[in-house]
């Protein structure tokens, strides 16, 4: 009774504001390890003008971290254009979007084009003409309805868009949702041929499942480099000491009382977040935010136990590790 | 800065805030060869691979949001090009993150022109100028031709002309035209302007180029026509009137060919001479 009352005086405390506050900046935490810097290398060699790749594919188990790793190359990128980024208002250098899931209705190349016309900030999106209407000598009558030209039209002006901008490489996360298409290989190849018209490269980001593309054809096969952003495991050189500077680095961003002390528990999330970041950050951020609502800003452990995934969520994520882990395993780098 | 951003992006959070329309550079600027607002508008819209009158629309949105969801109000939005106003230009300079687009337009000599009467004027052009662009890749109208003035090619010495070589047509200033215009082409038959190829063109008479040369030394000169006021405008018309008539005002006045009573105002920086007139004063005192 004395315990909630104490808890429910400090709860109000904390203004809801606060805590949203609060959370949000934990939130915005990203710490670089490791795996995630040599991903990133990975990918920029990949995406440089005269890499001869067309498509990068960034693959790795839920939660590890992928979409922060890209957030991290872009971030990169404006520090590094900063200068023509001020100069030239137009200029777009790298830009990242989500690939759409529709539902029931396969992956449509339309939507995906018109998303990247949106990010590039492109105006009169659904108005746009198709190539016969531009090269022609007059500006012929147009059917938008028509879905064909509608796609044709949106393909041409994605290449303008993007080539005007002069953007080196668009980032797509959530790229499993390309391969809900009824032909998968039509779209990677039309991907690639945006890629060849604008020397814009592109970056698939997802779950093992994306390995697949570069098994559509030998042509795209010689065009794509995959780029594998591991877990960190017991096993690995130094995995379990780098997983665990990461868990600390994060324990300081949690601003409880008392201070967040997270040694004891380092095997136990290891093993509940199957070794990845992305899932040991959220499982963080639920219990800090826990804490700051519940606890009047008091930390337990408790409150982390709670946080954690369950145990049949991690098992299910286990598994379709393994199971990636092996197909890269199966495909691994030639010995020389 | 008012930009509609209905979604948000990673990238947005780390790049400053992107212009969303393509800052091609407008052809010829500060030689007698520049480009019209017209003629840029209607190459931007290419570049962005819509209709000129679909930019229109979206400029008018940019510039009057409100005012878009009034019915009669949206089925003005097609004139709004036909009449670049600052508020045009300086959305289309917010737009590209250009600067200086006014040097595109006859703005530095507004108080010269006719307030009314410009737009019902048929669009002017030189048909060896058009073959020549062509060849190049980069066709355009000039500043030049917008002027009802301007009645000759300083470049091929031969008198522009306002009807298409094919149909007979004219192409109007008038906004309708406008928005569905293809550089270089006929609205009505969409032949090309520039005829068969071998046109020869009217040649000028010696008058016209002159009055041509001196158009395009103000269109050159844009920046400087900034500085023209009423006020210096009637003193060097003063000057003039003394030096070379002795300040009788009534041969100044014959020699420009008007009325007394229509140089009086002028003398006096009352009002302006309409562009015409500007044209002859300055060849009269043989500078411009």
């Amino acid at each position: 009774m004395t315990s909630r009352t104490t808890s429910s005086r400090t709860n109000r405390e904390i203004s809801t504001k606060e805590i949203r506050q609060r959370v949000k900046e934990f939130a915005r935490t990203q710490v670089k390890h490791p795996s995630m810097l040599n991903a990133m290398e990975e990918i920029q060699d990949a995406v440089s003008p005269n890499s001869g790749i067309n498509v990068a594919l960034l693959v790795g188990p839920p939660g590890v971290g992928k979409s922060a790793t890209c957030e991290q190359l872009i971030q990169e990128t404006a520090r590094e254009y900063l200068d023509q980024l001020k100069a030239d208002p137009f200029f777009n250098p790298a830009i990242m979007v989500s690939a759409p899931s529709l539902g029931d209705r396969a992956f449509s190349m339309a939507d995906f084009f018109e998303i990247i016309l949106e990010a590039l900030g492109e105006p009169m999106i659904d108005q746009k003409l198709t190539p016969e209407c531009i090269s022609g000598g007059y500006d012929l009558p147009l059917r938008l309805s028509a879905p064909t030209m509608k796609l044709s039209a949106l393909r041409v002006a994605t290449g303008k868009a993007l080539q005007a901008r002069q953007t080196r490489y668009v980032i797509v996360d959530e790229a499993a949702h390309i391969m809900n298409g009824r032909a998968l290989s039509e779209q990677v190849n039309a991907l690639k041929s945006l890629s060849d018209m604008t020397q814009t490269k592109f970056v698939l980001v997802g779950s093992y499942d994306l390995y697949e593309i570069i098994s559509v054809n030998g042509q795209l096969a010689r065009r794509c480099h995959v780029v594998h952003l591991p877990r960190y495991t017991t096993d690995a050189n130094g995995g379990k000491r780098h997983f665990n500077n990461v868990a600390r680095a994060l324990a300081k961003r949690m601003n409880l009382e008392p201070e967040v002390v997270l040694d004891p528990y380092l095997p136990a999330l290891m093993e509940a977040s199957v070794g990845c970041i992305g899932t040991l950050k959220h499982s963080l951020q639920r219990a800090y935010s826990r804490s700051l609502r519940h606890e009047g800003g008091r930390w337990s452990p408790s409150v982390l136990q709670y946080s954690l995934l369950r145990k049949a969520q991690t098992r299910k994520i286990l598994n379709e590790t393994l199971d990636g882990e092996r197909l890269i395993a199966e495909n691994e780098i030639w010995s020389l | 800065m008012r930009q509609n951003d209905a979604l948000q992006f990673v990238h947005h959070k780390y790049y400053p805030r992107r212009t969303r329309l393509c800052p091609i550079a407008p052809i010829g600027t500060d030689t007698p060869d520049c480009e019209s607002l017209y003629s840029y508008l209607l190459r931007l819209s290419w570049e962005h691979s819509v209709r000129p009158s679909c930019l229109a629309q979206f400029l008018y949105e940019y510039l009057a949001p409100e005012e878009m969801r009034d019915r009669k109000m949206r089925a003005k939005r097609n004139t709004i090009l036909g009449t670049p106003s600052q508020a045009l230009i300086s959305a289309i300079e917010e737009l590209t993150g250009l600067s200086h687009l006014s040097r595109l337009t006859l703005s530095s000599y507004k108080p010269f022109l006719p307030s009314k009467g410009q737009g019902n004027q048929p669009r002017k052009w030189c048909p060896l100028c058009l073959n020549e662009q062509r060849l190049l890749g980069a066709v355009y109208s000039k500043l030049a031709w917008e002027i009802s003035t301007t009645p000759a090619c300083i470049h091929h010495g031969v008198k522009l002309v306002s009807a298409c070589p094919f149909c007979g047509g004219y192409i109007g200033h008038r906004s309708q035209y406008y928005t569905h215009s293809r550089l270089g082409f006929c609205r009505k038959c969409r032949s090309w302007l520039g005829g068969d190829g071998d046109a020869k063109g009217e040649e000028a008479s010696i008058q016209e180029m002159a009055v041509a040369r001196t158009i395009g030394d103000w269109i050159a000169d844009g920046d400087e026509a900034h500085q023209w006021s009423l006020e210096n405008l009637a003193h060097s018309l003063n000057v003039i009137c003394n030096v070379g008539f002795g300040g009788r005002k009534i041969d100044l006045a014959e020699a420009l060919g008007v009325g007394k009573s229509t140089i009086s105002p002028w003398l006096n920086a009352k009002n302006s001479p309409t562009l015409p007139h500007l044209v002859n004063i300055a060849n009269l005192a043989n500078t411009s």
